[in-house]
């Protein structure tokens, strides 16, 4: 059995898997009612109530599957049917209240909700509004606010309990950043697949249709327990994809922009998080043109596949969410069709029979050490100072610029570094960006979650054959006229 | 204008085709054919096994490892730039 964090992410992977076998063989719309059924063939429930609920959950689990509501601009979407455990009122008297005389908790209320009955406080929930300073305020620790995990992970603060005390979305604040998907304890949030889009191309290829090229995220090491990257990529050779690219190779070239651009403009923040990217968008719209001009490392390399082969059908893998909307942007859909995650590509790999372990290995090997490690944060600092460093060497005199980067680890570090740059406070001149923490090791679509991952990154790092940004230039200058 | 594509895929790239392509950079500026050759990259040839692997036209040439980059050149290229 795959190797998951939690239950959630397994129930999600069968779903997964299941509706790309089908897909496969090209008899989902044949069979999709059935498999509810299928999934949770009872007697008795697992989590919920009763088989009926959790088959209804699985219903709607297959909608997001095969690829979510079309009217929902996010790509994550709550699950009305699966989103009810959550307490209800967010703030509790618990048994340490004492009934004291202070009443410090009554005193700190705005909207006078407390009062006292039988020697304790009591929580009138149509006036509190969850502000948390009676929590503050009492001495004995007796009161506590439930933030649900959904709301506690969403750092753009856009998940609040809608009228029906069911988790609501905010398509104005959401950065599809997929924390939320990872936090929710009953899988209640989920993002949108395109496996079954991507299965199609692939059988489309067989039929004698379009090459289907994969563009793999570094944050790929380690994720696949007891297999090389090598032998992944010979499994996904075996799906049908005709070749396998590391979007590593995409970032060697970004770096090396970036830094041009950074000298240019004397500051930046980055471009390759796309929910960062939007985070900005969203909520520092006066920053807009400090972000860097150049694609992401994904759509820099699609770019240039692209134009060494102009048929080809170009699809991501990585650990993120925030990317299958970046494919939609008018700037990268012409090179990336849809944008898949390694829990996706797992249940791609077990729907085609394919035991990775006894796979043969392909190669993968074009990015440099740095290209790699942009897979941790500060990863992508470190091969901005690489590319400037490369760069004095081929000119004459060297630049007097040097990088002060402020990485920040997630997006509530992003929030702090982009509130003092807006104020011109920042010390630094370049904004390391990520919103997940730890960088793309941390992202929502990652199968396993470890201190490790961050060692598998910087060794993966290390097996590179180039040790040097400018190698992947060659092929930039080779591809791009401009 | 001849068309020569070299494979920068991961095998050949381990076999050495960045080296092999800035060879061929020197080597058609050394010979004259500056504006006959368009020089560019492929992702894969699927002959990985032969590799390094480049294409001229519509032909694909084998091995192609930096001694052989000169006698490739001199020729395959010229005749067909010079034609």
């Amino acid at each position: 059995m795959p190797k998951f964090d939690t239950s959630v992410q397994e129930l999600k992977y069968r779903v997964l898997r299941e509706v790309a076998a089908l897909t496969k063989e090209d008899k989902l719309t044949e069979h999709m009612l059935e498999l509810p059924e299928k999934i949770i063939p009872g007697p008795e429930p697992t989590t919920r109530c009763c088989i009926y609920k959790e088959r209804a959950i699985v219903q709607q689990r297959v909608q997001m599957a095969i690829g979510g509501h079309e009217d929902v601009k996010t790509e994550v979407e709550v699950l009305p049917i699966a989103c009810d455990e959550c307490p209800v009122s967010q703030v509790e008297v618990g048994n340490a209240c004492r009934g004291c005389l202070a009443h410090r908790c009554a005193h700190a209320c705005p909207k006078d909700a407390i009062s006292f009955e039988n020697h304790k406080a009591t929580i009138d929930h149509s006036k509190c509004i969850a502000c948390g300073r009676c929590v503050a305020a009492c001495p004995y620790s007796a009161i506590t606010k439930n933030t649900r995990p959904c709301e506690r992970a969403c750092k753009p603060g856009a998940i609040k309990m809608d009228e029906n005390k069911k988790a609501h979305i905010n398509e104005e604040k959401c950065v599809s950043c997929g924390a939320c998907v990872y936090q929710c304890p009953f899988g209640a949030i989920v993002d949108k697949s395109y496996i079954t889009h991507v299965v199609k191309l692939l059988n489309a290829a067989k039929k004698g249709g379009n090459p289907v090229y994969a563009v793999i995220a570094p944050s790929i090491s380690g994720q696949f327990e007891g297999v090389t990257t090598e032998q992944v990529v010979g499994g996904m050779k075996a799906m049908g994809f005709h070749n396998v690219i590391e979007a590593a190779l995409g970032a060697d070239i970004v770096a090396y922009l970036e830094a041009q651009e950074l000298k240019e403009k004397g500051f930046l923040t980055s471009s390759c998080c796309p929910a960062f990217v939007t985070y900005i968008h969203k909520n520092f719209p006066g920053m807009v043109d400090k972000i860097s001009h150049n694609l992401s490392p994904m759509a820099m390399i699609a770019k240039l596949i692209k134009k060494a082969h102009p048929e080809a059908e170009i699809i991501f893998v990585g650990p993120c969410v925030a990317k299958k909307g970046e494919v939609k942007l008018e700037k990268v859909a012409p090179y990336v069709r849809y944008s898949i995650t390694f829990e996706e590509l797992q249940a791609m790999f077990d729907a085609y029979d394919i035991d990775l372990k006894n796979t043969e290995p392909d190669m993968l090997n074009n990015a440099s050490y740095f290209g790699r490690i942009f897979a941790r944060s500060g990863g992508l600092g470190d091969a901005v100072v690489e590319a400037l460093k490369e760069q004095d060497e081929k000119s004459e005199k060297a630049s007097d610029f040097k990088l002060n980067a402020v990485v920040c680890n997630g997006l509530e570090e992003c929030k702090v570094a982009l509130l003092k740059a807006n104020k011109g406070l920042l010390q630094g001149n370049f904004i390391e960006g990520m919103a997940c923490e730890q960088g793309c090791i941390g992202g929502p679509g990652c199968l396993t979650h470890g201190p490790k991952e961050k060692a598998e990154v910087d060794k993966y790092g290390r097996m590179a054959k180039e040790q040097r940004l400018d190698t992947a230039m060659v092929i930039y200058d080779m591809l791009v006229d401009e | 204008m001849v068309k020569v594509s070299i494979c920068v895929g991961s095998a050949c790239h381990m076999k050495g085709a960045y080296a092999t392509t800035q060879l061929f950079q020197d080597e058609i500026a050394k010979a004259g054919l500056q504006g006959k050759v368009e020089l560019s990259a492929s992702f894969c040839m699927s002959n990985c096994k032969d590799g390094p692997c480049v294409k001229i036209n519509d032909v694909i040439h084998h091995h192609v490892d930096k001694d052989r980059v000169a006698s490739l050149i001199a020729e395959e290229i010229a005749p067909l730039a010079n034609a």
